[in-house]
């Protein structure tokens, strides 16, 4: 029943440095209509700087973000903990999904514990994770 | 007394640290292999929706790269493994043959990618160490070296060095490659550390080398001002007998 809402975004944000990844999420965003545009990014800082740009631009903005913990660089916990900086606008509006292969290490499980993640994704990204966001969101 | 339970302090340290390296090691194996396995149960389930389509040659092309990833860390485990849990296994080696075996192996990628490959080595006494871990530990340094050249440096080359006595072994790994910036030069011997878009590898080519060289009572130097090529200087002991 899910299925058939036509509850779509109009900005989801993608970040992963894995390219294949990257593919998958964007191929099953777009077969499931679940976003108008894609906002495309292979490192944190790149799509931190768009962020930072648009923090009170609401129409700018992602209503969903996700992403992956295991980057060069900038890794997602990073990513987090820059975040939390920006605009009170922007916290409110995107909502953030973190992603890894696996599940998240012991020692590092109680950075998932974080008031602007809204949940861990583990990959491959599916239908199914697109159906869960929507009904936590709407 | 004092003494034993000194020693069985130290007992207990060396046992919680191998306790978390097999901890870590148990982490990193599951997260290499998983990372490409989810991503071909993704691309599957692309050509189980679509049937056969103009897409299917790409997911194919993908799955068959995430194959390869899958097949590059299982030896890269192997390796790190075998480095971590077995004894050393001290033998004289003749470092002349060994640069040569190690380099052999990537005798067409060096041919194809152009590249001037000079060895010298000068050896001086007898040298003993672990044979299976120098060799380990020479195929990464020269995988990287062959790795990150320049695409459109016209006299791409690696130099080798090396000079052997009773004490010590050290040899340079010199290539005129993209090099490393100075910032990460502390942070590339980590686990998982990779340089942004060069997202090649999985970050843990030097950290097997940083390990096996750790194992095999050496040092290890990186020398780049991040445009000029990497130098790579190595310091092993001798375990002579």
């Amino acid at each position: 029943m899910s299925s058939n809402l036509h509850l779509n975004f109009h900005r989801v944000m993608v970040i992963d440095d894995n390219q294949i990844d990257k593919y998958i999420i964007k191929y099953v965003v777009s077969t499931k209509k679940f976003s108008d545009v894609i906002l495309d990014y292979d490192c944190a800082d790149k799509a931190l700087e768009y962020l930072t740009e648009n923090q009170n631009n609401l129409s700018m903005l992602p209503q969903v973000i996700f992403i992956d913990i295991n980057m060069p660089g900038m890794s997602g916990f990073d990513f987090m903990k820059v975040y939390d900086k920006l605009s009170y606008i922007l916290k409110n509006t995107c909502k953030v999904f973190i992603t890894s292969a696996t599940n998240v290490s012991d020692s590092d499980l109680y950075k998932l514990d974080d008031k602007n993640i809204v949940s861990f994704l583990q990959k491959p990204i599916t239908r199914n994770h697109l159906e869960v966001i929507q009904n936590l969101v709407y | 007394m004092n003494l034993q339970s000194n020693q069985i302090k130290n007992e207990i340290e060396n046992l919680t640290s191998l306790n978390k390296s097999l901890k870590d090691f148990v982490y990193r194996v599951s997260h290499d292999l998983q990372s490409p396995l989810n991503a071909i149960k993704g691309l599957v389930s692309f050509i189980e929706l679509e049937g056969e389509s103009e897409n299917t040659s790409e997911y194919l092309g993908m799955i068959k790269i995430c194959l390869d990833r899958l097949d590059e860390s299982i030896k890269n485990n192997l390796q790190y493994s075998k480095n971590n849990f077995l004894d050393l296994d001290l033998t004289e080696i003749s470092l002349r043959k060994t640069f040569k075996d190690a380099t052999d192996v990537f005798f067409s990628r060096i041919r194809s990618s152009g590249i001037k490959l000079q060895i010298d080595i000068d050896q001086k006494a007898p040298f003993f160490s672990d044979k299976f871990r120098l060799n380990s530990l020479l195929v990464n340094l020269i995988d990287n070296a062959i790795k990150y050249q320049k695409k459109d440096e016209v006299n791409k080359s690696i130099i080798i060095k090396g000079v052997s006595d009773d004490e010590k072994f050290r040899f340079i790994i010199s290539d005129n490659g993209i090099g490393i910036s100075p910032m990460y030069h502390d942070r590339i011997f980590e686990m998982f550390f990779r340089l942004s878009g060069l997202a090649e590898g999985y970050g843990v080519g030097l950290y097997i080398v940083k390990e096996t060289i750790e194992t095999l009572q050496g040092l290890i130097e990186v020398k780049s001002d991040g445009m000029n090529g990497t130098t790579i200087v190595v310091e092993l002991k001798n375990f002579k007998r």
